[in-house]
């Protein structure tokens, strides 16, 4: 396996492993996750199946879904990034992320109690607040899945551009095809199992880099280095730091608590896993951006010359592996990309199927038609991710940060809504309208590293003075009951017909 | 609450327009580069006043600039894409460079300004400031420096030979000028947030421990007392809601709810 001087994009023009080496690994691993979808497909005959694995997954599956959906290709390029633009409390901001994770565990557990049947998170928004409250969550969260499953596609391209040499258009689509493919095929089934496989490679490889960074580097010659030429770094009143520190751990909070990759994986796990399973998976995640974190911090130490920011991370890791390490790299690179774009075709397929089609089809429908209709949106995504990122505009963080303020103004209507029964719906529309213009504001007139902050303040002070102006008594109990179209249509097995048609 | 009602799928349909609209949004984001960028530091609102030669004095005609190029490097010099960077509120900025003779936008000239270098006989580059410490090497025509202080700093990139001599310099050094977010505003932010982190956190927990019951069919009891209702969920008006889990007394659903247990 050849392995060259590390150059970043765009400026690639000799990447770390050769291109026939890069063709070899993803052949290899295409392979081995559609074959793992195929089989794991078996079981998901049903659309429960499909959707939501039976609603019977482990603790052990479950947290290693939680941990690899959780590692995307931006903790391992955006976390040293954050690092090498703003210091420690970058590094520790970023891991505050991992604090969604633990404030999502008990909610998990509500969640699972109140919906023993639901789908998607915009179903519980549906029947918890109704139109007022749906309409802005619906447009917040399919834009949030769809700007993220592109900006994942379009990581993949760079990434394995950057890696190996693989023309960008290629490596996007090989990536992209991979995971429609086994997704497809096994549904949450095969997005959980190979989920699995995928967090013990993705631990694994950061465990070995770690330890490579540790026992090359000295930590007192990166102190000297960044001390004497960028001392902000090092800074503990760095002002962009400081603001950027709660605002992207309610980011992280806006994120997980709205988006149906966590509410479907609430619903697949069996009763009373949810909250052990999402605490487990935020202490392993925690320490994840610390590691590729310090990675950023180093380059400058080790004489690197960083170009792009967004590609320190890799780039450092590999100068200090080697050739195991470049192969390393693209496989734990390779690995976070499929966990993540696995997971948003399944879950984003949710949301089609339950939230955008169905209420459109009085009675209700069946079983196996929402079946096929997962199959289309699934091959629907992946085509729609494949066409934008094709065309390669725009930073790797670019259009997700965009939806920090978005999601951030999400964060109040549902906490409040699961557990408050004053939460109102008109509260909650007027928190996340009110909250996701203004956070935008403050994204354009300030920065990036103010829009969630602004965006989930906002929305609670609205949010409380729209419950109080206008309380609900909303029951709870209500939501344990299935819709009427689908009961008795969707949700008894082997039930093909659509009654009420 | 009419809004609220049980089952108020309807609204799908006309969610199903914006949902639409949202995906062509997207695409049209996408393809126009209509988005903000990260706080990149080429972004023009990072990169303040753009007082640099070259706009100043030609535009930076890609076009016109790449076919002459290639062979100027005869005026063996190099040159900054911007030279003054002013403002910067977050410390950290990307530095592009080219042959001072080149007309084109040298981060967009690609092969011609590599072929320049090459000609030139330039293998690496080194940007210094004014103590002489090494920021930058390597054989790109950009670096990215961070974690500067407030104050001006001044850059020079050096063209480098295949034995580590300067064979070229820029002509100008890149003076940047770094003046951080005052720290009233940073903690501002700071205190905002962690209010938001302790509020947001206590429902959660208030919540998570309210809904602790234990409940068997048509009877509910949380650790805070015992609550009986038809539907047997809620503590009071306002407050946290205790247990749902309880057996399903409507029938509505002809299904059973588990008889729970803690759940949490």
């Amino acid at each position: 396996m050849d392995v060259y001087l590390l150059l970043p994009s765009p400026f690639a023009a000799t990447p770390i492993l050769s291109a026939r080496a890069g063709y070899i690994l993803l052949a290899l691993f295409g392979i081995v996750w559609v074959g793992l979808g195929i089989w794991w497909g078996r079981n998901a005959r049903s659309y429960d199946g499909f959707a939501v694995a039976g609603r019977n997954v482990g603790l052990a599956l479950a947290t290693a879904t939680a941990v690899a959906t959780w590692i995307t290709s931006n903790t391992t390029m955006l976390a040293p990034q954050f690092a090498l633009q703003l210091g420690v409390w970058g590094a520790v901001a970023y891991s505050t992320a991992s604090f969604g994770l633990f404030a999502f565990a008990p909610m998990s557990g509500r969640i699972r109690q109140l919906m023993p049947k639901g789908y998607t998170a915009v179903e519980f928004v549906r029947r918890r607040y109704g139109r007022l409250g749906s309409a802005p969550f619906l447009v917040i969260s399919l834009f949030y899945a769809i700007t993220w499953l592109i900006s994942m596609s379009m990581a993949g391209g760079k990434l394995l551009n950057v890696l190996s040499g693989i023309p960008y258009e290629v490596g996007m689509t090989v990536v992209v095809s991979v995971c429609v493919l086994y997704t497809l095929f096994g549904g949450m089934y095969a997005v959980i199992g190979t989920d699995y496989i995928q967090s013990l490679i993705i631990l694994f490889g950061l465990i070995v880099v770690a330890v490579a960074v540790l026992t090359q580097v000295e930590i007192a010659d990166v102190h000297e280095k960044l001390a004497t030429n960028r001392p902000m770094l090092l800074s503990m009143v760095f002002p962009a730091a400081v603001m950027a520190l709660f605002n992207n751990m309610l980011f992280g909070f806006g994120e997980i608590f709205h988006s149906n990759v966590w509410w479907s994986r609430a619903f697949a796990m069996r009763e009373g896993v949810g909250p052990k399973a999402y605490a487990l998976g935020g202490v392993l995640w925690l320490p994840v951006p610390i590691v590729a974190g310090f990675l950023g911090l180093a380059a400058p130490a080790l004489g690197i010359g960083i170009s792009e920011p967004d590609t320190v991370g890799p780039l450092v890791a590999a100068t200090l592996l080697g050739t195991g390490g470049a192969f390393l790299v693209f496989v734990v690179v390779f690995c976070s990309l499929a966990s993540s774009i696995d997971s948003l075709l399944a879950a984003t397929s949710d949301l089609v199927v339950n939230d955008v089609l169905e209420p459109w089809v009085p009675g209700g429908v069946s079983d196996a038609r929402k079946r096929s209709w997962a199959t289309y949106s699934i091959v629907g995504l992946g085509a729609l991710a494949w066409v934008v990122a094709y065309q390669n505009v725009g930073t790797l963080a670019t259009v997700l940060f965009f939806a920090g303020p978005l999601v951030g103004s999400c964060i109040w209507p549902i906490v409040g809504g699961l557990y408050w029964r004053r939460a109102s719906p008109v509260a909650a529309g007027a928190a996340m309208v009110s909250g996701s213009l203004i956070g935008l504001l403050a994204y354009f007139t300030i920065g990036w590293f103010v829009g969630s902050l602004v965006g989930a303040a906002v929305s609670g002070i609205v949010f409380g003075i729209g419950s109080w102006r206008w309380p609900d008594r909303f029951d709870f109990a209500s939501l344990a009951k299935l819709p009427a179209a689908r009961d008795g249509v969707t949700d008894r097995p082997g039930n093909e017909t659509e009654a009420g048609r | 609450m009419s809004l609220c009602q049980f089952g108020a799928t309807s609204s799908g349909k006309r969610l199903t327009g914006a949902a639409l609209a949202l995906t062509l949004w997207v695409v049209i984001q996408a393809i126009s580069g209509f988005a903000q960028g990260t706080p990149s530091p080429e972004d023009p609102s990072v990169g303040g006043e753009n007082a640099g030669p070259r706009e100043a004095s030609d535009g930076g005609s890609l076009e016109s600039g790449s076919a002459e190029s290639g062979s100027s490097q005869g005026d063996a010099a190099l040159r900054f894409d911007e030279g003054v960077h002013a403002g910067l509120r977050e410390g950290h900025v990307s530095l592009t460079w080219g042959p001072d003779a080149w007309e084109g936008e040298v981060d967009e000239g690609g092969e011609d300004a590599e072929r320049w270098a090459k000609e030139a006989g330039i293998r690496e580059y080194r940007v210094t400031d004014e103590t002489g410490s090494v920021y930058y090497l390597g054989e790109f025509r950009k670096a990215f420096i961070s974690g500067l202080p407030d104050g001006i700093h001044k850059f020079t990139v050096d063209g480098l030979d295949g034995e580590g001599a300067a064979i070229v310099s820029s002509v100008e050094p890149a003076v940047i000028t770094v003046n951080h977010w005052p720290l009233t505003y940073a903690w501002g932010a700071f205190f905002v947030g962690l209010v938001i982190f302790v509020s947001l956190v206590s429902v959660i927990v208030a919540g998570a421990v309210s809904s602790r019951a234990v409940t068997v069919p048509g009877l509910t009891t949380s650790e805070g007392g015992l609550t009986t209702s038809e539907g047997g969920f809620a503590t009071s008006d306002g407050g946290f809601a205790t247990s749902d889990g309880g057996g399903d007394s409507s029938g509505e659903t002809g299904e059973s709810r588990p008889t729970t247990e803690e759940t949490d």
